[in-house]
């Protein structure tokens, strides 16, 4: 016989009627050695990044690094190889194709998703079915379209063509449209009734309450822009206009002695923004990720 | 308002436009910019790709029409397609149904208990690391065909192998290694929507079904967890079956394209070769055209299956 108890927000409580609530052990000893084994090649890649060159060739290698040193950041980033590009310029080319997707990214797509969630404009029923639509196949059946358009604007090579074709994504739109569609329509009145002007509301009123669902989108299109190679591979002709993956790859392409350690610093510099960026949204990534879903 | 008199009913009439605009206009100047790019890249491309699959078109010459000639090689003349697609299926089928049940478990297994952020910090990191970093640790590490690699060691140590695998260059093991490291960065979005979607079933259904009898975790998940979140079960299969479809970097980065054999090549690395090595964009088109329906159907099935009916 159960005992309904009362619950606390967001906290489970009792199962069944005598046992009071506890964690079964059993989902411990899943969880925690599946957790080190997904972190395993990270912190792997960590120590790798941090060793000396001796510590690097020994066989079979350590886990963890015995003596840290930074010498292998020093020779990628302040060395001056026998390549024309310095390395630092691969670093700002993602940095600044990402910045840019995900500032103009959010920018738009926020933009697009309040009329089609809080206004029933004419047409919106067919816009909000090709976006969905959009959702149901792979970008890669629109990547040969897109390069005949844009060597056909004669963008091949630029920053522009590696911004430009991957904001017209539309999960972004997708998730932020589901979310906004929460604004209780009072408030948006009550800013109409004070006079303000539909721009006005969307700055003041609309994208402050959608503030997650901005850090979520904000998120996705980051982890998107930051490591995604395709459009690269496309588009980039000249080694100066390499995204960091790019120049990780052509690095790690052989295996010599020389490179060992500086690849994976790359490799390491490739990953930390991502997880500063994930630990910085976290809440707000799950905060809206609890309103997403399909209705059908 | 509604004492406009009849002498301006008749200006309001010829000048629907103008009230059109005046109504609707600023909305459509704030969803223009996004639909426009939307339009060029996504929408019409599709169309774009569609007519150019009818063509011969080698970016020298204009395309010329050549009806359906592209498809009749690709389906009749084209192994290297149907190995192609075989390769892909197994992804699209086994990698992303298992991905999407294990995101789905793995959410619900740290949804029990304390320290949630902590497991789901380490679960999603892998999916953080991006296709290039996981290739250098399992390349060069892990699946390295010497005896230096990591597993080969292992095996070796163990006595279950003589002589070091080959890994990445065999194409006995290459499809299971291939699986195995997209299932690894399998916990992405979907793991994040259902970590998310798993807090907000309501806590009086898990009431109402504890009342009715459930009596342990596992039926409380089948008769309250998951009817609940549809939704999520759509949205979260959807996007991964179409990632499973459009998977090529993993198979690129660790076998090269095209693999040995074309052991784990799927169909995007397929229209890759053919749009941009050999730059014959008809038949890529074509297989673009194939991979678009392809992936198009299976996520019109699954909405039939999953899709709510309120």
């Amino acid at each position: 016989m159960a005992i309904a108890l009362p619950f606390r927000r967001g906290r489970r409580v009792a199962i069944g009627s005598t046992r009071v609530k506890k964690e079964p052990i059993g989902i411990y000893i899943v969880l925690v050695p599946l957790s080190v084994l997904a972190v395993l090649p990270i912190v792997f890649m960590v120590s790798q990044a941090l060793k000396p060159l001796d510590e690097l060739l020994k066989y079979p290698p350590d886990l963890i690094v015995q003596h840290p040193t930074l010498i292998n950041f020093q020779s990628l980033l302040i060395a001056t190889n026998a390549t024309v590009v310095p390395f630092i310029r691969y670093i700002f080319n993602s940095a600044w194709t990402t910045v840019v997707q995900v500032v103009v990214g959010v920018l738009i797509g926020s933009l697009c998703a309040y009329p089609l969630a809080k206004i029933k404009v004419p047409g919106q029923g067919f816009i909000m079915a090709l976006i969905i639509a959009a959702l149901a196949f792979p970008a890669q059946v629109t990547a040969i379209p897109n390069y005949l358009v844009v060597s056909s604007l004669h963008m091949v090579d630029t920053y522009w063509a590696l911004i430009i074709p991957a904001l017209g994504v539309s999960f972004n739109v997708f998730v932020m449209v589901q979310f906004m569609s929460q604004i209780p329509t009072q408030t948006l009145e009550a800013a109409k009734i004070d006079g303000a002007s539909e721009w006005v509301i969307f700055w003041r009123v609309v994208l402050p309450w959608v503030k997650p669902a901005v850090a979520t989108i904000a998120f996705l299109t980051f982890t998107a822009a930051w490591n995604d190679v395709g459009p690269a591979l496309i588009y980039v002709r000249s080694d100066a206009m390499r995204p960091l993956p790019l120049a990780i790859a052509t690095l790690g392409a052989t295996t010599n002695i020389a490179t060992l350690g500086v690849v994976q610093a790359a490799a390491l510099l490739q990953f930390i923004p991502s997880l500063i960026v994930f630990i910085l949204s976290r809440r707000s990534v799950l905060d809206t990720m609890a309103h997403t879903g399909l209705k059908g | 308002m509604a004492r406009v008199v009849t002498a301006q009913r008749t200006t309001i009439r010829a000048t629907g436009l103008t009230a059109f605009w005046r109504k609707w206009g600023v909305y459509y100047l704030m969803m223009a910019p996004y639909l426009i790019i939307f339009f060029v890249f996504t929408v019409l491309p599709v169309l774009a790709a569609a007519g150019l699959s009818f063509t011969y078109y080698n970016l020298l010459q204009p395309p010329h029409f050549v009806g359906l000639a592209n498809y009749q090689i690709l389906f009749v003349d084209d192994d290297v397609f149907y190995t192609t697609l075989r390769n892909t299926i197994y992804f699209a089928f086994i990698t992303g149904p298992l991905g999407f049940f294990l995101s789905f478990f793995f959410a619900w297994l740290i949804h029990q208990v304390r320290g949630r952020a902590y497991f789901s910090l380490a679960l999603y990191a892998p999916a953080m690391t991006g296709a290039i970093v996981l290739t250098i640790f399992f390349k060069q590490n892990l699946f390295s065909g010497d005896q230096y690699g990591i597993l080969n060691h292992f095996l070796i140590g163990l006595g279950v192998i003589q002589d070091p695998l080959i890994w990445l260059q065999d194409q006995r093991t290459l499809l299971p290694v291939v699986m195995v490291v997209t299932l690894w960065s399998s916990m992405n979005t979907g793991f994040l929507i259902w970590l998310a979607a798993l807090g907000s079933v309501e806590q009086e259904l898990y009431e109402a079904g504890r009342i009715d009898g459930i009596r342990n975790r596992i039926q409380e998940m089948w008769y309250v967890t998951l009817p609940s979140l549809k939704p999520q079960i759509l949205l979260t299969s959807v996007l991964a079956i179409v990632a499973a479809f459009g998977q090529y970097q993993i198979s690129q980065n660790l076998a090269g394209l095209p693999s040995p054999l074309y052991a784990v090549d799927t169909i995007v690395s397929h229209l890759w070769d053919y749009a941009f090595i050999r730059f014959e964009m008809g038949f890529a088109s074509a297989i673009a055209v194939v991979l678009f329906v392809v992936s198009f159907g299976c996520s019109r099935l699954l909405f039939r299956l999953f899709a709510s009916n309120d």
